[in-house]
């Protein structure tokens, strides 16, 4: 037996297997480099004959100097067919020989083709099997999805970067609200299931652009109820749902002042969703606040008078597609982008209560009052 | 033990081991994650309060005992059963706390790491600082202390922007059913409480002070995360397995994005304190019955023990909560957290009488002595 005189000694001797432990621990945990992994960054989904078709873009593993001098060219693609969106990737994966890892995906397009399946399915796979990147890009595209993967950009940029920077300057403008993936499955977490989604369309551009003269763009959204693709909005109607989700406090709207068109760039935005029991029917007030600035080509005399009218121009063209958006979303289609039932249900209790057990179609009754105030803080010259 | 902690250093080191269990919580598991969540630790936690009151008082009245001292000064025998029903009870909290531990870190990010590997880890870590003693692992776990509180309110500034008040709809008059089935488990899993109903005596000034503070600082950093948690994540929140983790990830700061491995870190490190406080515990009643030298040696095959015994459970997981569950766990909770600080405090109150009579005496017999001379 062995004796311990003091406790110093023990400490000293519990030191040695610690340590011992602590540099075999490389060892004995399986690891794998990051290299050795198949580092997706874009997936492509489409549905033909029955199948899922998965169309991946990775890393090939080439040093970052090989980057430097093309980086399109460090990306590699691979497809996949399989019964379940899980079982495509696998196969896509499995003819490279490495284990997936999607922690680093940039962007997930989902095809036309899957207008009807259950997208909550889709996006299962990402936040539950795979542990995707909370903030992947998720977008639908016109056609196959496969396709957009396929353009190449004169300027050596990468082309999934490229749909990264067109989300970022339409979400900062105003024209589509945020659709990275937690917001959606935030958003498709509500009872009726719904979300929006913006649709890339390939369109023809000047061919100093693009290889092809051809380039992605975002003309309109979609809708998603009950989990599944529902419908095509204009753009006008996706600005109205970014104007209330209000997530960026930017955007920007277009009036027609002394006959010509006038960009007016609001910031500061605050929107305010009242809703009230009258009688039977729930009437939802939505109240907004925002600055404006602007800028013109011309001095005018009345720089004060020009700024009024130029307020209730805005204040105009607002409400007028807050109006448009609320009527085709809510009223026509019954979806619930705006976060109506967390609303009602937080602010009208008693309200919910009545119409909570039919709230599908309660939806579609609901009334809007849109007002709002803009102040215009800031203009100036355009030379 | 030579020098005493104090209390501002127990309050510290619970809280963080309280908050950081609150932020690995399995909601499937453990509690349902609802805007009810809020009434349940309102109510739960105030329940526990009322509950540590006995305690709060026994630990004001006398500041140099416990429970478990005043019940050796009153019978060894009593203090010897006492020592082996508590003992027992604190190795399976041991155990539990092992098990969690080894299920998360092989649901994150080691998820091919061998069991044994780990334990065996975790308990020379144990063992290292069971041996450095108390006064030095309050003194460490004081920083990570601090640092799990600028990482907490540096996320609450950063999701500020995905905040969705709307969230916060009264859900507690939609499901008031599973409210009692919610508020008990949660006043029950607070086993770290047992660490203080001992320990109080080795607390500098004021030990009631430490407990008193201790709940509202856990209630307060709980209720902050599940804030966190509730505005950020709204209904999806009843489907995310770490929503602490989940959260995190989506704040704009690149730090909190690779926090899988930061909280790895301070979940170890948490786990690690939490288990060498129960076992210095159990050291701290050993050596009311026997000297300190021959405690800390007697501990030691007490984590050897504890060691196989979380090797068994870390591969049987749904078994052992089902064998040692939630229940049992609260009943020894209600005789030792309520019931033991009653009954020793009017044991030390009678220890106290009979010695004044003793002291009373004394004088009167030496008088009798004299006169009878």
């Amino acid at each position: 037996m062995i004796r311990i005189k003091k406790p110093k000694n023990l400490r000293r001797l519990l030191l040695i297997p610690l340590l011992i432990n602590v540099l075999a621990m490389a060892g004995c945990v399986p690891h794998m480099q990051l290299e050795q992994r198949l580092i997706i960054q874009a997936a492509a989904i489409d549905y033909e004959n029955d199948m899922y078709v998965v169309t991946i873009q990775y890393y090939g593993g080439e040093s970052l100097e090989s980057k430097k001098n093309d980086p399109n060219e460090s990306l590699f693609s691979a497809v996949g067919k399989g019964s379940t969106v899980s079982h495509a990737l696998q196969e896509a994966g499995s003819l490279t020989g490495k284990p997936l890892f999607l922690g680093d995906c940039q962007i997930f397009i989902l095809g036309e083709s899957l207008k009807g399946k259950d997208l909550v399915d889709v996006l299962d796979v990402l936040t539950d099997e795979y542990e995707g990147y909370p903030q992947i890009a998720l977008a639908i595209a016109k056609g196959k999805a496969s396709d957009l993967l396929e353009l190449k950009y004169n300027d050596q940029s990468i082309t999934i970067n490229k749909f990264d920077q067109i989300l970022q300057e339409n979400v900062k403008n105003g024209f589509i609200p945020n659709s990275e993936l937690y917001p959606v499955v935030i958003n498709l977490s509500n009872s009726l299931v719904c979300a929006y989604l913006p649709i890339f369309t390939i369109v023809d551009v000047n061919p100093g652009i693009t290889e092809d003269g051809k380039t992605a763009a975002i003309l309109n959204g979609a809708l998603i109820k009950g989990g599944r693709y529902l419908d095509t909005i204009e753009r006008t109607e996706v600005a109205g749902i970014s104007f209330i989700q209000n997530k960026n406090m930017t955007s920007s709207i277009t009036i027609a002042h002394n006959d010509r068109s006038m960009l007016v760039n609001l910031s500061n935005i605050k929107v305010r969703l009242s809703p009230k029991l009258i009688g039977n029917k729930i009437m939802i007030e939505v109240k907004y606040r925002a600055n404006a600035s602007y800028s013109q080509s011309h001095v005018d005399a009345d720089v004060v008078y020009i700024s009024d009218h130029i307020e209730t121009l805005t204040e105009v063209a607002i409400t007028e597609r807050l109006v448009t958006s609320l009527n085709k979303v809510v009223t026509e289609l019954g979806v619930d982008v705006f976060g109506l039932e967390e609303t009602i249900r937080s602010k009208c209790y008693k309200g919910w209560m009545l119409i909570k057990d039919n709230w599908e179609e309660e939806i579609k009754n609901l009334d809007f009052h849109v007002t709002g105030k803009v102040e215009v803080t800031g203009y100036g010259v355009r030379w | 033990m030579h020098a005493k902690i104090s209390s501002y250093q127990v309050i510290a080191v619970m809280a963080l081991a309280g908050a950081f269990a609150e932020c690995m919580n399995i909601p499937n598991d453990v509690s349902e994650y609802t805007m009810q969540r809020f009434a349940v630790l309102i109510i739960s936690n105030a329940l526990l309060f009322l509950l540590c009151i006995p305690l709060i008082i026994l630990s004001k009245k006398y500041p140099n005992d416990n429970f478990f001292s005043i019940i050796v000064q009153k019978s060894k025998v009593l203090g010897w059963i006492v020592l082996t029903i508590l003992g027992l009870h604190l190795m399976a909290v041991i155990v539990f706390l092992i098990d969690k531990f080894e299920f998360y870190v092989q649901n994150t990010i080691m998820s091919t790491a061998a069991s044994p590997v780990l334990v065996a880890l975790f308990f020379i870590a144990v063992s290292y600082g069971f041996i450095k003693g108390l006064q030095a692992i309050m003194r460490t776990s004081i920083i990570m202390f601090y640092m799990f509180i600028g990482f907490l309110l540096l996320l609450g500034i950063a999701l500020f922007i995905r905040m969705n008040f709307n969230y916060f709809y009264p859900t507690l008059i939609e499901t008031p059913k599973t409210l009692v089935s919610e508020i008990i488990p949660e006043i029950f899993k607070k086993t770290e409480i047992y660490v203080f109903l001992i320990l109080c005596k080795h607390i500098d000034k004021k030990p009631h002070r430490a407990i008193s503070l201790y709940v509202p600082i856990v209630f307060s950093l709980t209720m902050f995360m599940n804030f966190l948690y509730t505005a950020v994540l709204g209904p999806y929140l009843q489907r995310v397995s770490f929503p602490f983790y989940a959260v995190s990830s989506l704040a704009d700061i690149i730090i909190l994005d690779r926090l899988d491995g930061i909280d790895l870190v301070i979940w170890t490190i948490t786990t690690v304190l939490q288990v060498i406080a129960v076992l210095l515990s159990i050291k701290s009643m050993l050596s009311e019955l026997i000297d300190e030298k021959k405690a800390q040696i007697a501990t030691l095959p007490i984590i050897l023990i504890v060691g196989v015994l979380s090797l068994f459970g870390a591969t049987n997981r749904s078994r052992l909560v089902k064998d040692y569950s939630i229940i049992l766990m609260g009943i020894v909770f209600v005789i030792f957290i309520v019931g033991m600080p009653i009954i020793s405090y009017f044991i030390k109150k009678g220890l106290d009488k009979n010695d004044k009579n003793k002291e009373t005496q004394k004088p009167e017999e030496a008088a009798i002595n004299t006169a009878a001379n």
